[in-house]
């Protein structure tokens, strides 16, 4: 198991040595990744459970079990899609060796039982994800890596004084120890970690720093990054004293879900477009914080990375971020593996987005709520018929032979997850898709971008701490 | 043998480790108005820096707490001994808090390099005009 975490920050290192040879630090990534990968499902079935060091129960746990598969699943995804497709540009050895040290950092948070190990694991990924951010040196993403910066460091402070709190009540900084914690240590956990969750108010920091970054680095953003949070919520969940998030993730998330669709319908430009719908996606696996909701993230990661890919390619090519644009310069290879990002994301029948958001819509709690989760699925349907309806040139295109196996392969997993786990009555969101189609022609006339406001560093920090002494009143209020 | 059945029995923390929890809470929230309030770049980091600091001092609050076994084989056992586990991990806290700095003062030059300002109001303006 430890062999998951170690064999990818090896890889990092020895590309950090050799960071002058470039041809052959592309190699070891892409090499480092598959090996990782092919002994994935030796690791995934087996139901394995070791505590690092001699110390018996006070070394550090790591444990696989099912909350844990989708996310690790998708780490390994994304990380080899993104290999494939930086393989003929110019990226030096460096970023090779942050990009396995980061792959190796994910599997341990999403293996460790350990709060503080947590924690650190937590800030390594912040902290290389910063400098990913920022890695073409412009203003603009230097600008969106430290609001990035200040933000989730003030975040992960707090939750560095919750976990203190359950080391005063209980003794250890193991996770079974928030079984019985006070609700304080409990609400400063979860606003500390929401500050990286990317849920509306909680963290506007996002659309800059997912529309800024290069366009390797923005799938890890949305796909990996984000999901530290939601992962995390979904096992803390689970403890008694987090009893009372469940009840408050049914209002943050829906809100979110649909606060996010309303700023991506008026946006103009792909990649804002796409981090809006990030937040919204997000919301939607907040609502039923439970193993459904971690499929939904692995489904998720897969075609957001998808479209990411295929949106930064598109528009360093063409020059211009602005979809409209596109329209008769994109090629009909580009436009088919759009067109299959844009369907799964709005939930078509025999796509992985179909699958888990029908799963989650038919789990929630109550009418009312089943009745705004569809809105937002036809809010989604709504965004995506943006890149549905772009008219592709005439000509085929090539493109690089890593790139189109990147593409391939993250097409494929989405076919396979859509057709496995079909059932029969998920046809109705195809009349979602419907009613979302005809809603944006009848809208397309009334699309403005909306302000910043909420994205500027004081507004930012000032709703996130509103939002979080909103949390601390509803447990205050709940128990 | 008296002496260490005494301090075994104790409960609860020092009087040294309960004015360091007040402080470093007090210190957290200056740190956090600090940096809601001010304008200027190099300003928020120095508040994030405050709040990091109280942070790791309220980990060395929380050791001082009494009838503590020390992990040692043998030893005089008739002095009180401090909790040595969240000693030991706010070292990595403090080496964290340290890299978090030094990187957003590299964002810092990168920016007043680019923008000449330091600013956050002049710097977002400059964006948004850009934007158009």
């Amino acid at each position: 198991m430890i062999f998951m975490i170690f064999l990818p920050v090896l890889g990092g290192i020895i590309c950090l040595i050799l960071r002058e040879r470039r041809q052959l630090c592309a190699g070891l990534a892409l090499l480092a990744t598959i090996i990782n990968g092919s002994f994935l499902p030796f690791y995934l079935f087996g139901k394995l459970d070791v505590s690092l060091g001699n110390w018996g129960e006070l070394g550090i746990r790591l444990a696989m079990d099912d909350l844990a598969i989708p996310f690790i699943l998708s780490t390994f995804l994304v990380m080899l899609a993104i290999t494939l497709n930086s393989l003929r540009k110019n990226y030096d050895g460096f970023f090779y060796s942050l990009i396995l040290i980061m792959y190796g950092t994910l599997n341990s948070i999403f293996l460790s039982r350990d709060l503080f190990n947590v924690f650190v694991t937590v800030e390594l990924v912040s902290i290389i994800s910063f400098i990913l951010i920022s890695y073409e040196k412009k203003g603009r993403q230097a600008w969106a890596s430290l609001k990035y910066l200040l933000l989730s460091s003030l975040g992960l402070n707090f939750f560095l004084l919750g976990i203190g709190l359950v080391y005063m009540e209980t003794g250890s900084f193991a996770m079974e120890g928030l079984n019985s914690v006070s609700s304080i240590a409990s609400v400063l956990i979860f606003g500390g970690l929401a500050v990286k969750s990317g849920l509306f108010l909680f963290s506007m920091w996002l659309p800059d720093a997912h529309s800024n970054a290069p366009v390797e680095v923005s799938p890890i953003l949305s796909g990996l990054v984000v999901k530290i949070d939601v992962y995390l919520s979904i096992r803390f969940v689970q403890y008694e004293s987090f009893g009372w998030l469940k009840d408050e993730f049914v209002y943050i998330g829906i809100f979110s879900a649909i606060a996010g669709i309303i700023f991506a319908v008026n946006s103009k430009d792909a990649k804002r477009l796409l981090a809006y719908s990030t937040i919204s996606q997000v919301g939607f696996m907040m609502v039923t914080c439970d193993k459904v909701s971690s499929w939904h993230g692995f489904s998720h990661a897969v075609f957001k990375t998808l479209l990411f890919l295929v949106a930064g390619n598109v528009s360093t090519r063409l020059g211009t971020k602005k979809y409209k644009d596109w329209s008769g310069r994109i090629t009909r290879i580009e436009y088919l593996f759009l067109l299959v990002g844009s369907l799964a994301i709005s939930g078509f029948p025999l796509t992985s987005g179909c699958v888990t958001k029908e799963v989650i819509i038919h789990g929630a709690c109550c009418p009312w709520l089943k009745v705004l989760m569809m809105l937002s699925s036809i809010g989604t349907a709504m965004i995506f018929s943006k890149f549905i309806f772009l008219k592709p040139s005439k000509e085929m295109g090539k493109l690089p032979i890593g790139t189109l196996l990147a593409y391939s392969i993250l097409s494929i997993t989405i076919m396979i997850h859509g057709i496995v786990g079909f059932k029969i009555y998920m046809f109705e969101s195809f009349l979602m898709i419907m009613v979302g189609i005809g809603l944006y022609f009848l809208c397309r006339k009334f699309m403005r971008p909306l302000p910043v406001f909420f994205e500027r560093i004081d507004n930012s920090l000032a709703v996130y701490l509103i939002m979080f002494l909103f949390s601390i009143g509803f447990v205050i209020l709940s128990t | 043998m008296e002496d260490v059945e005494r301090i075994y029995k104790q409960t609860g923390y020092t009087m040294t480790g309960n004015v360091i929890f007040y402080m470093s809470v007090a210190g957290m929230l200056v740190g956090t108005i600090g940096m809601l309030l001010s304008r200027n770049i190099i300003k928020k980091i120095l508040s994030l820096g405050i709040v990091e600091t109280s942070i790791n001092t309220l980990y060395a609050g929380i050791s001082s707490r009494r009838s503590i076994i020390p992990p040692i084989v043998n030893g005089d056992f008739s002095i009180a001994y401090a909790d040595p586990i969240p000693q030991a991990v706010i070292i990595t806290g403090i080496v964290i808090s340290f890299a978090l700095l030094c990187l957003s003062l590299v964002f810092a030059i990168i920016i007043y390099n680019k923008y000449h300002t330091m600013d956050i109001g002049t710097i977002e303006s400059n964006f948004e005009r850009e934007k158009e």
